[in-house]
C-alpha cells in the first residue's frame, strides 16, 4: 500500500502500478514522533514520524519545510521500508508542468522499480511507465478515479443542501480513501462489488488496485443508496450556513463541532473536500491512441509528443493537478481568496471557519492573507481555529465556535 | 582628546543637543532612513569612526550597507525585495538594489523597530508561533519602515515563511511578484528550468521596471567573484586555531553575506577583513587568547542585546570558530552562461535537497574548523532548520562530536528566556571540558 | 419583573439580578470545583439580597465556561456575547472589550448598534491571563492586589517574556536572584499581559472607547501598561467584573420581554 501525504500527488500512479493507495489520514501523532521531529510542527507532520508496516510504502511531497523534514526522518531513521520524495512545484505554468511530469514519471519508475524486483508486480503488471500496458492501466484507473472524485463532489452537495451531516459526508471520504489504501477487506463479501464495472475494467482479474477501485467505488455507492433510502427527500432544518476552511483538515471532529453548535456547514474547502473532488484528469481517446493499440490520454495541444503523437500521461497528470482549485501551499495570487468568496456566495454560507493545526505555516499565512481579502475586504466574517490534528476538541473552541453563531445570528437579526 | 579651544559650556550644549538627536533618530528611524542629508552626514562620520576605533573592515561594511540603504530608501535605484538565497548578483546585475526583509529584521532587532514591527504583524492576524525573521519583516512593511519595492522575487527553497511573508508585501505595495521555482535534486534538466525562469524574470523586470536592464549582469557576477575569492581568503583564515575572529561579531555579518553578492561593496569589506584577520594571526593578538573549546554555530543568532555570547567568549573562553550560514557552498559564477551559473549556485545550498546534503557540509566544517561542539541556534518557528535537529544529533553524536539545540528566538526578545539559554551553554561546555579530561 | 445572569468563571462565579434592566443585587463567589452548586449559591445570595424566590425569576441565563452545568436556565450564552452586551450597556461608547479571565483572555469588536462584530481569543498558552499574574504573584509574594501600586512606583520595567508562563517565571527568579526589586519586575508582567493583549487589540482594530472587563481589569498595572501600548484611554467600570453576568443578565430580561409582549398580543 501507498500512503501519500499531499492531494497534490496523483494516486492514479501507485493505483495504475498495481498497489492500493490512499491519503495518509492519522488518528493524532504516535508517542515516539518527538523523538525524531521538533515539537514545534504540526502535528500531521509529526504523525508521519512512525513506524510502518512492512508493506507501506510512503510518498511525501514537499508540501512546507516540515514535511520535508519529516521525509528526511522517515528515510534517516529507516522508519518505514521506502519512502519516496514528490516534488510538488508550487505554481502552475508550462515550465512547472514539465518538470512536474518529469517528478510524477520518477516517481512511477521509483515505485514500479522497487515492484518489479520485490515482488513482480510490475512485471506482471505493465512493462515500462512509458510503455502502453502502464499507460492503458492508467487510462483505466484514471477514469475510476474521475468518477469517484465526481462521486464525492456529488456528496458534499447534497450534504451542503442539508441531505446529510458533514460529518457523515467527511466519514464516508474517508471510507472511500480507506477502500483505496487496501483496507475495508470485509466488503470484498458484498456482492455489489463483483457487479462494479469501475475498478477492473482494463487493470485485469487479480490485481489489489482493482479490487481496492472497486471496494471505494462500492461504498461510495452504498453509501448513497443509502441515503435515497432513508432520506425523504428533504433537506433538514438547518442553522446559520459557514463554510469551512483549512489546510489538511482531514478529520470529522471539527465538522461535528460546527454542527453541534447549531452551524450549517455550507462547504468544504480542504485536502478531502473540494479542493481534490473537483479535479477531472483529462482521458479522452483519440484517433492516434487508437492507431498505436492502446488507450491513452489526450488532454492539451501542448502536452501532446510532436506531430500530434501520444501525449505524455504524466504531462496530463502533472497539468491537471497543478490547476486543480489551489491549495494553501500554492503561489497562485488572489486565487485562493476568490475561489473562497465565489463559493461561499454560491453556498449561502455567511461566514468562514478557518481551521489550522497549530505550528503549520502555510495556514498562518493563508489564514492572515484570506482574513484581509475575504474578510475585511469583502466583509465577510471570518473564525480562526487552531487545534491539534488528531486530539479532542478543547472546550475554548467551543466557545469560540458557539460564539461565531452568536456573532453570525446576531448580524443576521435571529438573535 | 583635543577640543579646539570650544568652551566646555558650549561642548556640553552640543553633546545634549547630539544626545537628543540620536534618540529622536532611533524613535523614529523611519524618517531618517528617507532623509538625504542623513546619509551625507553618516558618510562624512565614517572616518571619525576609524579615528574612535573602528576596525577598517567594519567601516567598510557600513560605508557598504549605507550605500544600499541610500539607493533603496531615497529610491535612487529600483528595490527589489528577495527573500534569502534569491542570488543578489541578479539584481545588482539590473541595475536594482536587493532588499532583504528578513534580514533587516535582523538588523532592526537591537532596537524598538522590531517590537513595532512584530505588533504590525499580529495586527495582521499573523500568528506568534510563525518564524519572527519573516514577522519582523513583514511587520515593517506594513508598519512603513521598509523602503518601496519595486518587485519582489522569491525562491521556492528554504523557508516558507520567506516567501509567504514577501508574496504578503508584493500585494501591500501593489508591486510584481515573481517566485523561482527550485528543484529538489540537481539535474542538467533542473538547471536549465531554472535558468530558464532566472532570465524569464530577468527579462520581465528590464521590460517592466524603469531603470533596469541587463547590461550589468556581467558586472555584478564579476564582482560576486572577486568578494567570493577574498571571502575563500577569510574563510581560511578562520581556520586558525585560536580563532582571530570573535564568532559573535561574524554571526553580525552573516546578513551582509546574505544580502551583497554582486555589490561593489563586499569585495572591499571583505579584502579589508582579511587583512584584519592576517594582522591579528601575526600579531597573535586573538579575541579570546586561550580558547578552551571551538564551536560551529549552526542557524542565526539572537540579534538583540543578549548576554549568552558575552558568557559564552568570556565565562566559558569558547569561540565559535564558524557558522553555518558563512559557508561560502557555491562556485565561481561563469560569466559566459550567467543564468545557468545562478542557477547552479542556488541548486547547490546545501540546505536544499535531502538532508544528507546538509549533514555532509556540517562534516565538513567540523572538520575544517577543528570544532569541538555544534551548536544548533533552535530559532523558533524555523521548520527547515529546526526539523533536522534530531537527525543532526544521532549524526554528530556517531561521530563523536557533542550536539546543542539552544532553543531561541533571533528577533523577538520576548520568546526567549537568556537565563535557560546560559544554564544550557554552561552545560554544553561542561560536557565538552568533561571530554578533554576537565 | 425579576432576570438572573450567572457568569461561571474558572475562578470567580458572579451572578447579577435585574429588576426589569435595574441592577438590584450582584455577588461574586469563588467557583471551586463543584460548579453547578456555585451557580445555584451566587443565585440564591443574589434572590436572597432583593427577596426575590428563586422560582420568581422570568428568565435566567448562564455564561462562562461552566455555562452548561447550571441548572434551570432559560438558554446558555458564550461569555463573548455576553460581555459585549455587558460591557456595551455599562459604558455605552464601547467599541472595544478587553476581557481578562482567569483561564482566558479575549478582545471583541463592537459594531455601531453594539453587536459583536468581530472577536479573538487567546491560545492555550496561560500567559496573558489572570491564571499568569497569580502565579507571578505567588512567585513574587506580592499580593495582586497591590500590582497597581507597586507598578506606579517602578521606575523601569525589567523585560520578562510574554509568550510562556514557565520562561516567564524563571526570568522572574532569575531576576530576583540578581538582587532586582519587584517593583520592575511587577511592571514588566504587566507589560507581558499587556503586549499579548495590545497585540489581540490591534487584530480586531483600535478605535472607539475601550473597555476592560473581568478580574485582572482590577489590576491597574495592566490597565495602565495597555494604555500605554494602545496610546488611548481604557476605562474599567466598576462593575467590570461582573460585566459577563450583567450581560447574561441583560439577555435574560430581552427574552422574558419577548415572551411577556407575545403574550400579551397572542389574546388579540
Amino acid at each position: 500500500m501507498v500512503l501519500v501525504s499531499c492531494g497534490y500527488v496523483p494516486l492514479e500512479i501507485p493505483l495504475a502500478l498495481g498497489m492500493p493507495a490512499k491519503r495518509a489520514v492519522f488518528w493524532g501523532p504516535g508517542p515516539s514522533c518527538e523523538a525524531y521531529l521538533p515539537r514545534d510542527f504540526c502535528s500531521y507532520a509529526k504523525a508521519f514520524a512512525r513506524e510502518y508496516l512492512q508493506d507501506e510504502r510512503i510518498a511525501m511531497a514537499g508540501s512546507c519545510d516540515a514535511m520535508r523534514r519529516a521525509c528526511d526522518a522517515l528515510r534517516y531513521f529507516g522508519l518505514a521500508r521506502e519512502v519516496h520524495f514528490v516534488d510538488v512545484p508550487r505554481a502552475c505554468g508550462s515550465g512547472a508542468e514539465a518538470y512536474y511530469a518529469e517528478v510524477l514519471r520518477e516517481f512511477a519508475q521509483g515505485l514500479a522499480g522497487i515492484s518489479g524486483r520485490e515482488r513482480g508486480g510490475v512485471g506482471t503488471l505493465v512493462d515500462s511507465v512509458d510503455g502502453p500496458s502502464f499507460q492503458r492501466r492508467l487510462l483505466a484507473v484514471t477514469r475510476s478515479m474521475n468518477r469517484l472524485r465526481s462521486g464525492l463532489l456529488r456528496v458534499f452537495e447534497l450534504q451542503a443542501a442539508g441531505h446529510m451531516s458533514a460529518v457523515d459526508a467527511m466519514y464516508l471520504t474517508l471510507g472511500v480513501n480507506d477502500a483505496l489504501g487496501g483496507e475495508l477487506k470485509g466488503d470484498l463479501e458484498d456482492p455489489r462489488i463483483a457487479a462494479q464495472p469501475d475498478g477492473r475494467r482494463g487493470l485485469g482479474d487479480g490485481d489489489e488496485a482493482a479490487r481496492a477501485l472497486a471496494r471505494a467505488a462500492a461504498v461510495l455507492e452504498r453509501t448513497m443508496h443509502r441515503a435515497d433510502a432513508t432520506g425523504d427527500g428533504r433537506a433538514r432544518d438547518q442553522g446559520v450556513r459557514v463554510g469551512v476552511s483549512g489546510t489538511c483538515l482531514l478529520e470529522p471532529a471539527l465538522l461535528g463541532v460546527l454542527e453541534d453548535a447549531g452551524l450549517a456547514v455550507a462547504f468544504v474547502d480542504s485536502c478531502l473536500g473540494s479542493r481534490s473532488f473537483g479535479l477531472e484528469v483529462p482521458v479522452d481517446a483519440g484517433p492516434h491512441e487508437t492507431e498505436n493499440g492502446a488507450d491513452g490520454a489526450r488532454a492539451c495541444a501542448d502536452a501532446d509528443g510532436p506531430g500530434g503523437a501520444r501525449p505524455d500521461p504524466f504531462r496530463v497528470l502533472a497539468r491537471a493537478y497543478l490547476s486543480k482549485p489551489a491549495c494553501p501551499r500554492m503561489f497562485a495570487g488572489d486565487a485562493r481568496a476568490r475561489r473562497l468568496w465565489a463559493l461561499a456566495r454560491s453556498s449561502g454560507a455567511q461566514g468562514i471557519v478557518y481551521f489550522a493545526p497549530k505550528f503549520c505555516d502555510h495556514a498562518y499565512y493563508d489564514f492572515a492573507e484570506l482574513k484581509g481579502q475575504v474578510g475585511e475586504g469583502e466583509g465577510l466574517p471570518m473564525l480562526f481555529l487552531e487545534g491539534d490534528y488528531g486530539s479532542a476538541i478543547s472546550g475554548q473552541t467551543l466557545t469560540r465556535v458557539t460564539a461565531f453563531r452568536e456573532m453570525l445570528e446576531g448580524r443576521l437579526g435571529l438573535g | 582628546m583635543m577640543h579646539l579651544g570650544i568652551p566646555s559650556r558650549l561642548r556640553r550644549t552640543a553633546r545634549r543637543a547630539a544626545g537628543r538627536a540620536a534618540r529622536w533618530a532611533v524613535a523614529r528611524p523611519e524618517v531618517l532612513l528617507r532623509r538625504r542629508w542623513a546619509y551625507q552626514v553618516a558618510s562624512a562620520a565614517l572616518p571619525l569612526l576609524e579615528l574612535r576605533g573602528a576596525k577598517a573592515y567594519q567601516v567598510a561594511a557600513i560605508r557598504c550597507v549605507l550605500s544600499d540603504f541610500a539607493d533603496a530608501y531615497l529610491g535612487r535605484r529600483p528595490c527589489i525585495f528577495t527573500s534569502a538565497f534569491v542570488p543578489t548578483e541578479l539584481v545588482y546585475g539590473l541595475g536594482g538594489v536587493p532588499f532583504l526583509p528578513e534580514a533587516a529584521a535582523g538588523l532592526a532587532a537591537a532596537s524598538d523597530l522590531a517590537a513595532r514591527s512584530l505588533s504590525a504583524c499580529e495586527a495582521l492576524w499573523y500568528s506568534p508561533d510563525l518564524c519572527s525573521f519573516h514577522r519582523a519583516g513583514l511587520g515593517g512593511a506594513a508598519a512603513g519602515l521598509l523602503p518601496r519595492p519595486s518587485a519582489v522575487i522569491v525562491t521556492s527553497h528554504l523557508c516558507d515563511g520567506g516567501k509567504r511573508s514577501l508574496f504578503h508585501i508584493s500585494r501591500l505595495a501593489g508591486c510584481p511578484f515573481y517566485m523561482l521555482g527550485v528543484p529538489y535534486v540537481p539535474s542538467d534538466r533542473a538547471t536549465r528550468w531554472l535558468a530558464s525562469q532566472i532570465e524569464q524574470v530577468a527579462g520581465d523586470l528590464a521590460r517592466r521596471v524603469p531603470g533596469l536592464s541587463l547590461e550589468g549582469l556581467a558586472q555584478a557576477l564579476r564582482r560576486s567573484n572577486e568578494a567570493l575569492a577574498e571571502y575563500e581568503r577569510v574563510s581560511a583564515l578562520r581556520r586558525n586555531v585560536p580563532a582571530p575572529w570573535r564568532g559573535s561579531e561574524a554571526l553580525n555579518y552573516v546578513l551582509l553575506f546574505l544580502w551583497s553578492w554582486g555589490s561593489p561593496g563586499l569585495s572591499p569589506f571583505y579584502r579589508a577583513l582579511r587583512l584584519h584577520l592576517e594582522r591579528t594571526i601575526a600579531a597573535g593578538d586573538f579575541p579570546i587568547r586561550e580558547e578552551r573549546h571551538r564551536l560551529l554555530w549552526l542557524n542565526l543568532r539572537p540579534y538583540y542585546d543578549t548576554g549568552v555570547f558575552k558568557y559564552l567568549e568570556g565565562d566559558c573562553a569558547s569561540s565559535v570558530a564558524f557558522e553555518e550560514y558563512s559557508f561560502a557552498y557555491w562556485p565561481s559564477l561563469d560569466l559566459r552562461d550567467p543564468f545557468a551559473s545562478l542557477a547552479e549556485k542556488m541548486m547547490s545550498n546545501f540546505g536544499w535537497g535531502p538532508i544528507e546534503r546538509r549533514l555532509e557540509a556540517i562534516a565538513r566544517l567540523v572538520d575544517e574548523y577543528s570544532i569541538d561542539g555544534v551548536v544548533q541556534f533552535a530559532q523558533w518557528g524555523c521548520r527547515q532548520s529546526n526539523g533536522g535537529a534530531a537527525i543532526l544529533a544521532t549524526e554528530l553524536k556517531e561521530k563523536g562530536i557533542p550536539f546543542l539545540n539552544l532553543d531561541g528566538d533571533g528577533v523577538d526578545a520576548r520568546c526567549g528566556s537568556e537565563a535557560q539559554a546560559i544554564t544550557r551553554l554552561g552545560a554544553f561546555i561542561e560536557l565538552l571540558g568533561a571530554r578533554r579530561g576537565g | 419583573m425579576f432576570v438572573a445572569g450567572v457568569d461561571v468563571g474558572s475562578t470567580t462565579t458572579k451572578a447579577v439580578l435585574l429588576s426589569d434592566r435595574n441592577c438590584v443585587a450582584r455577588h461574586a463567589m469563588p467557583t471551586g470545583v463543584d460548579l453547578a452548586a456555585a451557580a445555584d449559591e451566587c443565585l440564591r445570595i443574589v434572590c436572597g439580597a432583593a427577596g426575590v424566590g428563586h422560582d420568581n425569576l422570568a428568565a435566567l441565563v448562564a455564561t462562562g465556561y461552566g455555562r452548561d452545568r447550571v441548572t434551570g436556565v432559560a438558554r446558555t450564552v458564550t461569555e463573548i456575547t455576553c460581555h459585549a452586551r455587558g460591557a456595551r450597556a455599562l459604558v455605552p461608547s464601547a467599541r472595544v472589550v478587553v476581557d481578562v479571565g482567569g483561564q482566558d483572555s479575549k478582545v471583541i469588536r463592537l459594531d455601531d448598534d453594539g453587536m459583536v462584530a468581530d472577536f479573538v481569543m487567546n491560545d492555550k498558552c496561560a500567559a496573558g491571563t489572570g491564571r499568569f499574574l497569580e502565579v507571578m504573584a505567588a512567585r513574587l509574594n506580592v499580593p495582586l492586589e497591590e500590582f497597581g501600586m507597586r507598578w506606579r512606583k517602578a521606575k523601569e520595567a525589567a523585560r520578562i517574556s510574554s509568550t510562556c508562563t514557565v520562561f516567564a517565571e524563571s526570568e522572574v527568579i532569575s531576576l530576583l536572584s540578581r538582587g532586582v526589586v519587584p517593583e520592575p519586575i511587577i511592571k514588566g508582567l504587566c507589560d507581558a499581559v499587556a503586549d499579548r493583549l495590545a497585540g489581540m487589540v490591534h487584530r480586531v482594530g483600535l478605535g472607539g472607547g475601550v473597555v476592560m472587563t473581568g478580574g485582572v481589569s482590577r489590576n491597574d498595572g495592566v490597565r495602565r501598561s495597555l494604555e500605554e501600548r494602545l496610546s488611548c484611554r481604557v476605562t474599567v467600570p466598576e462593575e467590570a467584573q461582573f460585566a459577563g453576568a450583567y450581560g447574561a443578565a441583560l439577555i435574560a430580561f430581552e427574552m422574558a420581554s419577548y415572551v411577556l409582549s407575545s403574550q400579551v398580543r397572542r389574546p388579540k
